[in-house]
């Protein structure tokens, strides 16, 4: 149940940060410096993919609710 | 125990228990979203009317793979033919050294500003005369102009005359005739020869044009009697000097986004010493952003993202 509690977290994780990922893509290209001044979007691209991949791993392998 | 205690609930319960961890999981990544979001804003949108960048040059030695190249907001000195990279003195301060001139630096600003006061930290030990000027957008590089303001002027600092200072205006009298500056500015002589530096005197103030002129490198001291200029003369800081400059920021110097400086050191590449610059700080400030201009701010935005979206 752990696994399939944090596969779903994961998932969550990496829907919150593409769409936040993307949002933030379309205001740079928008006014080039109103993110990127600030925040480094290699990050979220890491947390997102990292999260994705592991969400898909812990999925694998959690099977139903026991 | 908290696993004990999960696996000592029974399917239902279970399920529940995963689903009230999941909805506040996401109530959370919103709200950290959310919070996020409005963070950004509020960086970009310099509510207070001020914003102060600052470069000590030890960021390049420091740089992660995660920090964005735009969150050091003010730039290295430019072109890497004209300057040295940023490196560590022998005190153990960061600086960057230039020995050809005009180098640049650009600085990324969140938004549009009035104005600028520039404070520079650097070393000059052969340069008599080092400007700096704030450049014009769009301009093609060999055609740029510039708002200049000097920073040091040793012809002056070495002038053996005297001296008159009044708020940040100074007169330099060969000759001691004038008492103040007002004296000075209300009766200029006409038969001696008066240089201009960074001071316009006004058409109606000059009794002989000709024998007015505009201070430069080349001008020689003993050609002129008198030199009124608002010239401040840097400060010593240890070792460094301090000099500042004030730049008013029309739309034609920014585009809302980065503005561009040049040093400017007349033959320096003849010089056997570079310039060393060891700290930039940049004072920005525009009208504070309230409640009485909210409706100009919401006006400006969506004009600028119509602009934007009709392009």
């Amino acid at each position: 149940m752990m696994r399939y509690l944090l596969s779903k977290m994961l998932a969550d994780l990496f829907i919150v940060t593409s769409l936040l990922l993307v949002f933030l893509l379309i205001v740079e290209d928008w006014h080039p410096g109103l993110v990127s001044l600030w925040l480094n979007l290699r990050l979220f691209l890491l947390i997102g993919g990292g999260a994705g991949i592991l969400s898909l791993l812990f999925s694998q392998e959690h099977g139903k609710i026991k | 125990m908290f696993i004990c205690g999960i696996t000592n609930l029974n399917f239902m319960q279970r399920q529940n228990f995963v689903k009230l961890i999941l909805w506040l999981w996401r109530a959370l990544l919103i709200a950290g979203a959310v919070l996020l979001l409005l963070w950004l804003y509020n960086n970009n949108l310099v509510a207070s009317g001020t914003w102060t960048a600052e470069k000590d040059f030890c960021q390049e030695t420091n740089k992660s793979i995660l920090t964005s190249p735009l969150t050091d907001p003010i730039s290295g000195l430019y072109p890497a033919d004209r300057v040295t990279a940023s490196g560590i003195d022998s005190q153990g301060r960061c600086e960057q050294d230039f020995f050809a001139e005009p180098v640049y630096f650009d600085i990324n600003i969140p938004r549009s500003f009035d104005h600028v006061r520039l404070k520079i930290y650097y070393q000059n030990t052969s340069q008599p005369l080092l400007q700096i000027g704030l450049a014009k957008v769009g301009q093609l590089s060999d055609d740029w102009s510039f708002q200049l303001q000097p920073l040091e002027n040793q012809y002056f600092d070495k002038l053996n005359w005297f001296k008159i200072n009044k708020g940040n205006i100074t007169l330099w009298q060969k000759n001691k005739q004038f008492n103040t500056i007002e004296q000075f500015v209300n009766n200029i002589p006409s038969n001696q020869r008066v240089a201009t530096f960074y001071y316009d005197l006004t058409s109606e103030a000059i009794k002989n044009p000709k024998k007015v002129i505009q201070w430069n490198y080349n001008t020689p001291m003993q050609y002129v009697d008198y030199v009124i200029s608002t010239y401040q003369p840097p400060q010593q800081v240890g070792d460094l000097k301090f000099g500042q400059a004030d730049f008013f920021i029309t739309p034609d110097f920014s585009n809302g986004r980065q503005i561009t400086f040049m040093f400017s050191a007349p033959n320096l590449a003849k010089a056997q010493q570079p310039i060393k610059v060891y700290k930039i700080i940049a004072e920005l400030d525009r009208e504070p952003s309230g409640w009485s201009n909210f409706g100009a701010i919401i006006s400006n935005f969506w004009t600028s993202l119509w602009n934007k979206l009709n392009q």
